[in-house]
């Protein structure tokens, strides 16, 4: 099973805005501050592994995700909320986080329901800082995508073996 | 005749490219939308539909709460369904086939994979395309 790394988390989170909302994003060129509206959102994971996976955007880039997902001629009124846009990102990035952390092994995951909040940009040091976070620029906009995770007790992944 | 699909997923913005990908994908339907699977039973209770495509993770009603649902009602016992979600799980494709699903398609999924696995279950007309659909 690959080790949990920061390019592990950034590859997952690049996958996840590129097939989902055509938005490609890279390392930023220095520190990035954070972003600004932004929300942070938290989706537990349970089963062979068990953690949680937090994505920290700013609302811009679920308006920008909501655009990219509807034909252009698409009304503003129309577009779905920039929130749960952002909610689904969260979703789709922790599924692809888990797959890649398995590799090759055999998994069995409870996926929660996510909790949204609004970010507090106090915590954007502790944040960048904590081990398995990355942080990228998605086409301008600041985005971090972090895991805190550990795998499960030995008697939960002899379940699954 | 165009195809009759109802959509189930808590995700307005998964609802939206579900169905962008679909017309993408050339299929011609009708569709409905539910954003759990309680809303999507009280929609196939007054029938009209083919294809029931759901998300797994919902609140309120799960979509695997409501393929069993489905299959212990005579009248949508033999609907046909496919799983749209984000769930790793190695062996959930089999999981569900064994609740009579038709095919999983994980996400982040693209118009392709949504085309390959909508051919495996919908009338001859459309046909599948180089995707990366699996069949449950």
């Amino acid at each position: 099973m690959p080790d949990a790394t920061p390019e592990l988390v950034a590859e997952s989170l690049v996958e996840a805005l590129e097939l989902m909302g055509f938005i490609f994003a890279m390392p930023p060129e220095g520190p990035a501050a954070p972003p600004e509206q932004a929300i942070d959102i938290r989706l537990p994971f349970s089963g062979s592994l068990k953690g949680v996976v937090r994505l920290v955007a700013p609302l811009e880039l679920g308006v920008k995700l909501a655009a990219n997902i509807l034909p252009p001629e698409t009304h503003a009124e129309e577009l779905p909320s920039p929130k749960d846009a952002l909610g689904e990102l969260a979703n789709v990035a922790c599924g692809v986080v888990i797959r890649r952390l398995g590799g090759d092994k055999a998994l069995t995951i409870d996926m929660g329901l996510p909790l949204v909040v609004a970010f507090n940009p106090v915590q954007w040091p502790a944040l960048c800082a904590a081990p398995n976070t990355c942080v990228l620029d998605a086409e301008g906009l600041t985005v971090a995508l972090a895991l805190d995770g550990v795998p499960a007790p030995a008697s939960a992944q002899e379940n699954v073996a | 005749m165009a195809h009759r699909i109802l959509i189930v997923d808590d995700s307005a913005t998964t609802r939206a490219f579900l169905k962008r990908a679909i017309s993408l994908a050339g299929v011609e339907a009708t569709l409905q939308e539910a954003p759990h699977g309680k809303a999507a039973l009280t929609l196939l209770a007054s029938g009209g539909i083919d294809l029931v495509m759901t998300d797994l993770h919902m609140p309120e009603m799960g979509g695997e709460e409501l393929v069993r649902a489905l299959r212990a009602n005579p009248a949508t016992a033999s609907m046909p369904v496919l799983v749209i979600s984000a769930d790793p799980s190695t062996d959930r494709g089999e999981q569900l086939r064994a609740i009579g699903v038709a095919g999983f398609v994980r996400k982040p999924f693209t118009p392709e994979s949504i085309r390959d696995a909508l051919a495996g279950v919908l009338a001859p007309g459309i046909s599948p395309a180089n995707g990366a659909a699996s069949n449950a």
